[in-house]
């Protein structure tokens, strides 16, 4: 195509009449944009199970897309607070989806949208749908913790700057990472309905584990592995829609508190989804997926509603209609932001109202490819 | 029932790779063979079935019946592709891709006997994803990860030489007490 590209443009400058070649004329030339737009981000991982990944970049107020950074198979995404810094967990299959599984930590530079950093894991990290709580960040932000399935759970404890793995804890019945506050280490969900504390060296090289009481009844009504910080405490949501409110910073995970969210509600509603609620901690207010006539096996249906709950006054603000909503995330200004994603490729923006409960209004819509149930933003 | 599962997951969770592979395979196909009598004919595995179980029966929703439907009781918690539409059977993979050595366990109940049959979902492996056969997300009895014997949003393929997701299948490998 080059060629004859070029024979035509030959062609046309012998042909031309003498005035129309005196025209100025100035050739553009192709070229690489330096950076991304400036302004805040918010960050959609779009998975893929047959070929490369992306965590693609939008916008938050126009949600036009700033570009992508490309990962492999069966990742998961992890952005550094400060929005200049992402990570992918990924698996890169010598033939895409058979031979030999190279696991990649990459490292990403936000703003020129590049590989900064490659470091090869132990081939175990676990290859599911996006989850926040398998990739994380430690709370002082110099190690990766990257959870493991050989189907055995571990984690790989990664330096943050180089990638460079420093062990592999044992984590045997636990799953997802909740990185402790004003410590090195993590917590984790265990099947025995207890959480595990898991406290790193400041080298990051060795561990020890502490199991905590009972917390929830894994088998009456167990917790999703999506979970929010706010005010010192870590929040879960069970299936039925018990929120816990759990203190992660002793030597062991301890319950502080439950509430029911849909206490006094009818329709039989219940949290579904994977990423499926955000807090908006100025707000002081929690945004929920929810659907209706809630039974075994509906814990992962879109949302019909997303729920405001006031965290303080424990109540329900607003219930706003919204279109299968399969994950979510909420920006942490005054009047937070809400985006959504869906199953089949929607990226929805909806701007909240403090006036009317944080009750969601639709503000923006675009289109996402692969499963993208993992968000995350930086403002 | 739940003693069961808890064995299974427990059981994953506690041993080595290289167990888990063979505790799969023990527990997988080797116990629907035991529970349910099969005859090897010229080195083929053929299952055997003496009589018409269903007695007339048919089950409320037709839909439950049909193996290519997302309702068909056996996928009561199947999480995927079905295999039986893109080459294989409801047991078998589709030629040329590998089972998984590791899968997740599901209970459902058999409309037509009213029985709780424990359901092993097997994924098969080494082909790119079986987009053209129906995609289903049911998931009774599911949980996350931290009971991993009973979860689907992961690569069941993890364990094998090749993990690229291809569909799912659903075995019946035992009753559920």
């Amino acid at each position: 195509m080059l060629k004859l590209t070029h024979v035509a443009f030959g062609a046309f400058l012998v042909a031309a009449p003498a005035a129309l070649a005196e025209d100025a004329f100035t050739p553009e030339q192709v070229s690489v944009k330096e950076a991304i737009d400036p302004g805040p981000n918010v960050f959609v991982y779009q998975e893929e199970w047959k070929g490369a990944g992306s965590i693609a970049v939008f916008a938050q107020d126009s949600l036009k897309l700033k570009g992508l950074m490309s990962t492999g198979a069966m990742g998961q995404m992890l952005v550094a607070p400060d929005g200049k810094t992402a990570w992918a967990q990924s698996s890169f299959l010598k033939r895409i989806v058979y031979g030999p599984n190279e696991q990649v930590l990459q490292t990403f530079d936000i703003d020129k949208l590049t590989v900064k950093g490659e470091a090869i894991l132990p081939p175990k990290a676990a290859m599911a749908l996006g989850y926040s709580a398998l990739l994380r960040l430690s709370t002082d932000g110099k190690l990766i913790f990257v959870q493991n399935a050989t189907p055995a759970s571990s984690v790989t404890v990664a330096d943050a700057a180089t990638g460079a793995t420093l062990q592999e804890v044992p984590t045997p019945g636990c799953w997802g990472i909740y990185p402790l506050p004003g410590k090195s280490g993590f917590a984790t969900i265990c099947g025995d309905g207890t959480f595990s504390t898991v406290t790193v060296s400041a080298d990051g090289k060795t561990a020890s584990a502490e199991a905590s009481a009972p917390i929830f009844d894994p088998d009456a009504d167990p917790i999703f592995i999506e979970d929010e910080s706010y005010d010192g405490a870590l929040y879960f949501v069970s299936y039925k829609g018990v929120l816990y409110k759990l203190d992660p910073s002793g030597k062991t995970v301890a319950k502080l508190e439950t509430t029911e969210l849909t206490a006094g509600v009818e329709g039989g509603w219940a949290p579904g989804g994977y990423q499926l609620m955000s807090i908006a901690p100025k707000a002081g207010v929690l945004f929920i997926q929810m659907h209706p006539d809630a039974k075994d096996g509906s814990h992962k249906f879109v949302a019909k509603e997303i729920w405001a709950y006031d965290l303080k006054a424990k109540k329900v603000l607003s219930r706003s209609k919204v279109e299968d909503v399969a994950s979510l995330v909420a920006s942490k200004s005054d009047t937070p932001l809400v985006f959504g994603s869906t199953e089949v490729g929607k990226l929805f923006r909806f701007e909240t109202d403090p006036a009317a409960g944080y009750a969601l209004k639709s503000a923006g819509e675009t289109a996402l490819t692969g499963f993208p149930l993992t968000l995350d933003l930086v403002e | 029932m739940f003693n069961l599962i808890d064995k299974l997951t427990g059981w994953m969770d506690k041993m080595a790779e290289g167990s888990a592979r063979r505790m799969a395979l023990s527990t997988g196909r080797r116990s629907f063979l035991a529970r349910t009598g099969a005859v090897i004919v010229g080195g083929a595995l053929l299952p055997v079935l003496p009589f018409d179980r269903t007695f007339g029966v048919l089950p409320a929703n037709a839909a439950e019946s049909d193996e290519f439907s997302c309702e068909y009781w056996r996928y009561c918690a199947l999480d995927g592709n079905l295999c039986n539409s893109c080459g294989g059977t409801l047991t078998q993979c589709p030629p040329g891709s590998e089972a998984s050595k590791v899968s997740w366990v599901g209970t459902c109940k058999n409309p037509v006997d009213g029985k709780d049959y424990l359901v092993s979902y097997n994924d098969c492996c080494g082909r790119s994803e079986c987009d053209n056969a129906p995609f289903c997300n049911t998931n009774q009895g599911e949980r996350p990860g931290y009971r991993m014997g009973l979860h689907n949003d992961i690569n069941w393929c993890m364990a094998n030489a090749s993990v690229g997701y291809h569909c799912t299948v659903a075995v019946l490998v035992g009753l559920a007490e």
